[in-house]
């Protein structure tokens, strides 16, 4: 599937992760740490360094303008690693949507940002009240025609990084009145200004990496909206399926797949035909998950209308991730839920990760709303 | 570097298959065939007559010259459809024929593109399932063969078989002439297709009808091709029940509504869209790989898996939509539950493969 150039870029990746991460690192980054918080600027500045933080972008905004192959091996050795420092939400999810409806102004300013490894965004979608009814949402941004400012009002919810953020990316509606899909613009803000408060929420796996955004009366300028004012839907919806693909999802579950295949070989597991029939079904279905998300990136450098490509290899990533997580908590069992002082880093990780893991079929779309998508915009079924 | 577009060769062998099978599907046709009404081996005509034997053989022994992905292709189109005939088993045959590098094979290889010899092999169940296979016997400075074959296809179709043999102790592929052995038994299969037991009683061989290896392991080669091709054949029946399903599912109405409509059940139609999809790129990956690649036989056997938990689930899920209407006989439905099954339970079951996984 991938080069060998490609393939000496993978290894010089981890060559570099090497350099920040204890050997025995075994924790999926939880930004709340400042440990883990400090460790993600510095492998950030250092890939920034290498012009490797969006190798598939443009040049002239701080990318190596290569194809989308490196791109997915930096997304999936940092995942496999789990290792702190890839950015999401810069570079996956506002990133991308601005190559394609920004102005010269917010790419310029922007994305140069992002590839310099200095700035963290946050996403600013779901709200107390609109979950997978995204279309419904009531932050209103108010546009004052004659200073070209908007002033926002509202909650936003489950906003990871919230806390650790320096701009959000904010779906609001801009006409009073308007319904649903109708009247919302996507603007750009900057959490560091008045009004913006962040209420951490305390996630099942302990660790607090998602907040309650409350926003009043913030002000941003009219030159940070991202395509045209009132019409953001299409713009929104287009950075779901830059969201949308699973491929951290295809490296946590490879990695965690790999250590329980060791795990069972050295417990000499390994000999029963259950073992290996099931680590079987559980490779296969990884193979095929992780293809399908390596389509559904390369389908968004097409430039064609993306249908549902996304939305499966986001729902396969995330079964296979908890199928291969079960599996591994079956086999440690007790070793992985009574808190003995035998209980070592892996059975932890297994734990919390397993825990974690749920967030995968919720966020960015549930498994069900992924579900309707393909129904209807890939089957042509009727809504 | 990733690219998952098919070419315009590849697009263009896709259309011109389906153009040419799309007229000849009658599912009441098969349903004949299921009932032993009549035997009907759809599309392998339009197969031999527009040279697709030769489809993996080189241009100058007559045949199209292309990949073994771009023959997956071709059988995907070819299991939407239906079809049935010895095509994956004379394509194969031609494939290690071409690899083995020896111009004696040449008139063979040009033979089976112009259909003017047809093959028919169960050599990956012969293999797979250790079972006791005819034997080479040195009598009087002559080679004898004797022994059983069982379930052998296609055998109303062929001129010759390719069966394994047992030599000195060692597994050996062997090429032998229809008119030589004797039918003993005759059975069907699920799909109405005819298997044959045959006996092979005394026969006297010539060395040059044995394979020899020359450094390539052609067993092994034909029972991975041959894994993959029937995955690809399999891909293409799931897609003409996903086809059906939808269709279904746009026009039935219940509660005055199209069944389609109703989020249960698009969810569940999700269910078959996404199992088809991934199985099929899984699939298309593994027919990608070289022949010679380290990675081929987990592949094929992963490949296999997925395969065989997809689809059969697959199959189920599309009866459950259709409710009691998919139960008749009539509406066909089973003929495609029918050939998916008798694909999983070919080339080696599910822990014959998750073993090579740790080989």
């Amino acid at each position: 599937m991938f080069s060998s150039e490609e393939l000496n870029f993978k290894k010089d990746l981890n060559s570099l992760i090497d350099v920040f991460l204890p050997k025995e690192w075994q924790y999926y980054p939880d930004e709340k740490l400042d440990e883990h918080w400090e460790l993600s600027q510095k492998i950030k500045k250092e890939l920034a360094k290498n012009k490797w933080i969006a190798p598939s972008w443009p040049t002239k905004y701080g990318g190596l303008n290569q194809d989308i192959s490196r791109s997915i091996i930096l997304s999936e050795t940092f995942a496999y690693r789990m290792s702190p420092g890839n950015d999401r939400f810069g570079v996956r999810m506002i990133g991308p949507t601005l190559l394609k409806h920004g102005t010269e102004y917010q790419k310029e300013k922007y994305l140069k940002e992002i590839t310099n490894g200095e700035i963290q965004w946050c996403q600013g979608y779901s709200e107390p009240n609109s979950g997978s009814d995204l279309a419904s949402i009531s932050t209103k941004g108010e546009y004052d025609e004659e200073n070209d400012t908007i002033t926002i009002n509202g909650t936003k919810v489950w906003t990871t990084l919230g806390h650790r953020a320096d701009r959000m990316f904010i779906l609001v509606r801009t006409l009073p009145d308007s319904e649903r899909h109708k009247g919302l613009s996507l603007v750009l803000i900057n959490m560091k200004d008045p009004g913006v408060k962040v209420n951490p929420i305390k996630n099942i796996s302990g660790s607090s990496s998602f907040n309650e955004v409350v926003l009043s009366n913030v002000k941003t300028s009219g030159k940070n909206v991202v395509g045209k004012l009132h019409e953001g839907w299409m713009v929104a919806l287009d950075l779901l399926n830059f969201e949308r693909s699973g491929i951290d999802y295809i490296g946590w579950a490879e990695r965690c797949l790999d250590d329980i295949e060791n795990y069972c070989r050295e417990k000499k597991l390994i000999t029963r035909d259950d073992i290996k029939m099931t680590l079987a079904s559980l490779r296969s279905s990884l193979e095929s998950a992780k293809i399908m998300t390596y389509k559904a990136l390369w389908i968004k450098t097409k430039n064609e209308k993306i249908q549902m490509e996304p939305s499966m290899s986001k729902l396969l990533a995330t079964n296979i991730n908890i199928r291969i997580h079960d599996f591994a908590f079956d086999i440690l069992n007790k070793k992985v839920t009574i808190n003995d002082k035998n209980q070592n880093e892996f059975s932890k990780r297994i734990l919390k990760n397993r825990l974690f893991f749920i967030s995968g079929g919720i966020l960015g779309g549930t498994t069900e709303i992924q579900k309707n998508i393909i129904a209807q915009r890939g089957l042509g079924l009727p809504k | 570097m990733i690219d998952f577009e098919l070419n315009e060769s590849q697009k263009m062998i896709l259309s011109s298959l389906e153009n040419s099978l799309n007229e000849k599907f009658d599912i009441k046709n098969e349903n004949k065939k299921v009932e032993g009404l009549e035997y009907s081996n759809h599309g392998w005509e339009e197969i031999k007559n527009l040279g697709y034997l030769g489809i993996l053989s080189n241009e100058k022994n007559g045949g199209f010259g292309l990949n073994f992905f771009d023959f997956s292709l071709t059988l995907e189109n070819w299991g939407s459809k239906l079809c049935d005939g010895p095509y994956i088993e004379n394509s194969i045959i031609v494939f290690i024929l071409e690899r083995m590098k020896n111009k004696k094979f040449d008139a063979l290889i040009k033979n089976i593109s112009d259909s003017k010899i047809i093959m028919t092999s169960i050599v990956s169940e012969q293999f797979i399932n250790n079972e006791k296979i005819p034997v080479v016997h040195k009598k009087n400075q002559k080679f004898i063969l004797e022994g059983k074959i069982i379930n052998l296809p296609y055998l109303d179709e062929a001129t010759e078989i390719l069966t394994l043999v047992s030599v000195n102790n060692k597994k050996k592929l062997l090429i032998l002439k229809k008119q030589n052995v004797d039918v003993i038994k005759e059975n069907k299969t699920i799909t109405g297709q005819k298997l044959y037991e045959i006996n092979i009683d005394n026969l006297e061989i010539s060395q040059e009808d044995i394979l020899e290896n020359n450094g390539l392991n052609l067993i092994d080669m034909y029972v991975q091709l041959f894994t993959i091709a029937k995955c690809s054949e399999s891909v293409g029946i799931a897609e003409s029940i996903l086809n059906m399903t939808n269709e279904y599912l746009k026009n039935r109405e219940q509660f005055n509504k199209p069944l389609g409509s109703f989020q249960a059940i698009q969810h569940m139609a999700s269910d078959i869209y996404i199992s088809l999809s991934e199985t099929r790129e899984l699939i298309r990956y593994c027919s990608k790989l070289s022949i010679e690649d380290e990675n081929m036989k987990k592949f094929v056997s992963l490949s296999k898996i997925k395969c065989d938990e997809e689809l059969s689930k697959i199959a189920w899920t599309a009866h459950q939509l259709h409710g009691a209407i998919g139960f008749t006989w009539d509406y066909g439905l089973h003929l495609m539950t029918r050939r998916i099954l008798l694909n999983k339970s070919l080339n080696g079951d599910f822990l014959f493969h998750s073993k090579n996984q740790f080989l």
